[in-house]
């Protein structure tokens, strides 16, 4: 009966301990996730991650204080403390660190790389620092080492005011949490080293654009010259040229050319490979696109008899693309199509949808390339068997739209057969299903008939204009900024727009689009008049024609000409 | 409208010589200098129609030399193009929200140059009413 009882208080006190237990260890594994969490959110704020560590060590090995001990110059520096510490023992410790010998716990675990214990620093005679127990107000102190790598990186220590050894389970504990925060420690100093070095990319890239703004400045300044007295002898300022010393002209004169080409295809080029081009998607008509290109090589092709045309599918939707840049791959295509096609030969530009990409096919009936050729061709300097005596190109021209290509998440890709042709193509996503499309709605133009609306602000340019359109027999409506042109436009439906592009509010580019955007002014001709020389951008965005100022009278009539109401904008 | 007399500022010699020669065949006079310095002296002593200024100079550069002609009364109502083989966009806006006249980009067009040349002036001409 008695053994009995005893027997069943024996068992509820093991129930007890073992409930104990269970609580103590669902707490240490509470305070070590804690600590992961930490780790894992905060890589680069370690103060954080060192202040969860001492904070759960002290509360779990229930101790009076916990410490963090950073090796930093061969001695132990304080770098962080929880417990009732006043601020100026705080101090006192921050101030004071800790030798790398037996003199201190901190020292000991550096030197053994395993957990130490005193039980009373009173009591051991190697502790030499009764400084730091007189204002740490310690008596048990008990340490491990953070380690990284087999190397001691810092001591995580904790104390007790009273004599109280602390036990077995208390030093796995304090060693878990040394352990993460070492792992802290090489986390932090891993994204340091990152930053650090990332910032140095940053910095070779900056000279690398440098170095090309300022490579491109040498490089111009004689072309310059070579492209410049070319013109003067071809325009004979001073006396005649046989026809020979005029055709060695014309070769130094387009050498010179091809070399300014070059130099801005290298610039593009290397903007894509520093990651420094970046895209500007609009949404944007693809047939006006490929009807762009197509007007760019028009004089080209039929100078030399060959035949351009051009079909785009119902299903092709306008797409979200950097407008500006996909126009350069079509023209880049185009333009070699017709490079590389012999006289009274065809180009056959198409575009349709097939599942969720857009595209586009430019067909000739060129040389072909050859099968080893066909990757090449992409890449840097390369023409593969194209190259011709009669043509010239930079090679860089694919390399430039592959990565451009690329850029809108798409593909670029050529087939084809030696002596029959080429088909180059290349695949963008298609844009979201357009509502109304925009694009071949004509509605008719108004009352406009012989009106030009000139969009400047600056009242001289509008005076000069004036004084030349009229000249030309049109009327002058003028607006000075842009969203007043808009307006203008779109009511009046003139023959014919002028536009400046420096405006205040809406500038020239965004009347431009807006006026290309909207159904109802689409189709009028836009001459672009500038002091920006940004011909290709103009172009880009719809402009029939665009002169940089000062612009003279004849280049204002020649453009008026050329786009105004009796003029046809050239389509296949 | 010909006897306009130009003053080219230019340190590279060959384009100095292509853009006097162009000039003076289309019935300009031109005066030139190879540094800024010769060319604010040149334009003070005697203040010509139009100033075609290149941006990199040696010592005082192009932009300094523009302010110095705008704040100095002789030379204050001359108009000023820029010329220069800046390859970068931002450049142009630069140059021409810092007040010149124009903007011409190297490499230049001798089939243009004498009509811009004319246009500038004939703009510089027209009333100002800002």
């Amino acid at each position: 009966m008695v053994e009995g009882v005893e027997a069943a208080g024996g068992l509820r006190e093991e129930v007890e301990r073992l409930r104990r237990d269970l609580a103590e260890a669902r707490e240490q594994q509470a305070a070590t996730s804690g600590v992961l969490a930490v780790l894992g959110r905060a890589t680069s704020d370690l103060d954080a991650v060192l202040e969860t560590v001492v904070d759960s060590a002290r509360h779990l090995c229930r101790a009076d204080i916990a410490l963090i001990f950073l090796l930093e110059a061969d001695t132990y520096r304080l770098a962080i403390a929880s417990g009732p510490l006043t601020e100026e023992d705080r101090a006192y410790l921050a101030q004071h660190p800790l030798a790398q010998d037996r003199g201190t716990l901190t020292g000991r675990v550096g030197l053994e790389r395993r957990p130490q214990q005193i039980a009373d620093v009173l009591a051991d005679p190697e502790y030499g620092r009764l400084d730091i127990q007189r204002h740490g107000g310690f008596r048990t102190t008990m340490g491990v080492p953070m380690l990284l790598d087999g190397e001691v990186v810092g001591v995580l220590v904790v104390w007790r005011t009273e004599v109280d050894p602390f036990s077995e389970r208390a030093t796995e504990l304090l060693t878990t949490f040394a352990t993460q925060a070492a792992i802290a420690i090489r986390n932090v100093d891993l994204v340091h080293a990152l930053q650090a070095r990332s910032a140095e990319v940053e910095v070779a890239s900056r000279h690398k654009s440098e170095f090309l703004a300022s490579m491109s400045h040498e490089l111009r300044t004689p072309l310059n010259a070579v492209i410049g007295f070319s013109e003067v002898l071809l325009e004979r300022m001073f006396g005649d040229l046989n026809d020979r010393q005029e055709d060695y002209l014309r070769d130094i004169w387009s050498s010179g050319k091809h070399l300014l080409e070059l130099l801005n295809e290298i610039l593009d080029l290397s903007k894509v490979e520093a990651g420094q081009m970046t895209l500007d998607p609009t949404e944007f008509s693809l047939q006006e696109a490929l009807g762009h290109g197509l007007a760019l090589v028009r004089e080209r092709a039929a100078r030399h008899g060959i035949w351009l045309g051009l079909e785009v599918a119902a299903d092709v939707r306008p797409v979200r693309a950097d407008e500006l840049r996909i126009k350069q791959v079509i023209v880049n295509l185009l333009s070699n199509a017709v490079k590389f096609t012999p006289d009274g030969g065809r180009v056959e530009v198409r575009a349709r949808t097939e599942g969720t990409e857009v595209l586009v096919t430019v067909a000739d009936t060129g040389t072909g390339v050859a099968a080893e050729d066909r990757e090449r061709i992409f890449e840097s300097f390369q023409q593969g068997g194209r190259r011709a005596s009669t043509t010239e190109g930079t090679g860089l021209g694919l390399t430039l739209s592959k990565r451009i290509v690329e850029l809108h998440g798409g593909r670029i890709w050529v087939d084809s057969q030696m002596g029959v042709g080429s088909t180059f193509g290349f695949a963008i996503p298609a844009g979201a299903p357009a509502t109304a499309a925009a694009t071949g709605d004509d509605p008719g133009r108004a009352d406009g008939g012989r009106t030009v609306v000139v969009i400047d602000d600056d009242r001289r340019s509008i005076d000069l204009l004036t004084v030349y359109a009229e000249a030309a027999g049109l009327r002058v409506v003028s607006a000075h900024d842009g969203r007043r042109g808009v307006e203008l436009v779109k009511a009046l439906q003139p023959a014919i727009v002028v536009l400046d592009i420096l405006l205040p509010g809406l500038d020239g580019w965004q009347v431009l689009e807006s006026l290309k955007a909207d159904p109802a002014t689409a189709a009028i001709p836009v001459v672009v008049v500038s002091i920006l020389d940004e011909r290709g951008r103009g172009l880009a965005l719809g402009a029939a024609d665009y002169l940089v100022k000062p612009v003279s009278r004849e280049g204002v009539l020649d453009a008026l000409a050329r786009c105004g109401p009796e003029a046809t904008w050239p389509t296949s | 409208m010909a006897d306009q007399l130009i003053l080219i500022i230019e340190d590279n010699e060959r384009n100095l010589k292509l853009v006097r020669d162009v000039l003076q065949f289309s019935g300009f006079r031109t005066a030139e200098a190879r540094t800024a310095e010769d060319g604010l002296a040149l334009a003070s002593a005697r203040p010509p129609d139009l100033v075609l200024l290149d941006l990199q100079l040696p010592g005082i550069d192009g932009m300094e030399a523009f302010r110095q002609l705008r704040g100095s009364p002789p030379t204050a109502g001359v108009p000023v193009v820029a010329v220069t083989a800046l390859a970068m966009k931002d450049d142009r806006e630069r140059v021409l929200r810092a007040g010149f006249d124009g903007y011409l980009e190297k490499p230049i067009s001798v089939r243009e140059l004498p009509g811009q040349v004319r246009a500038f002036l004939t703009a510089a001409e027209l009333p100002d009413d800002r």
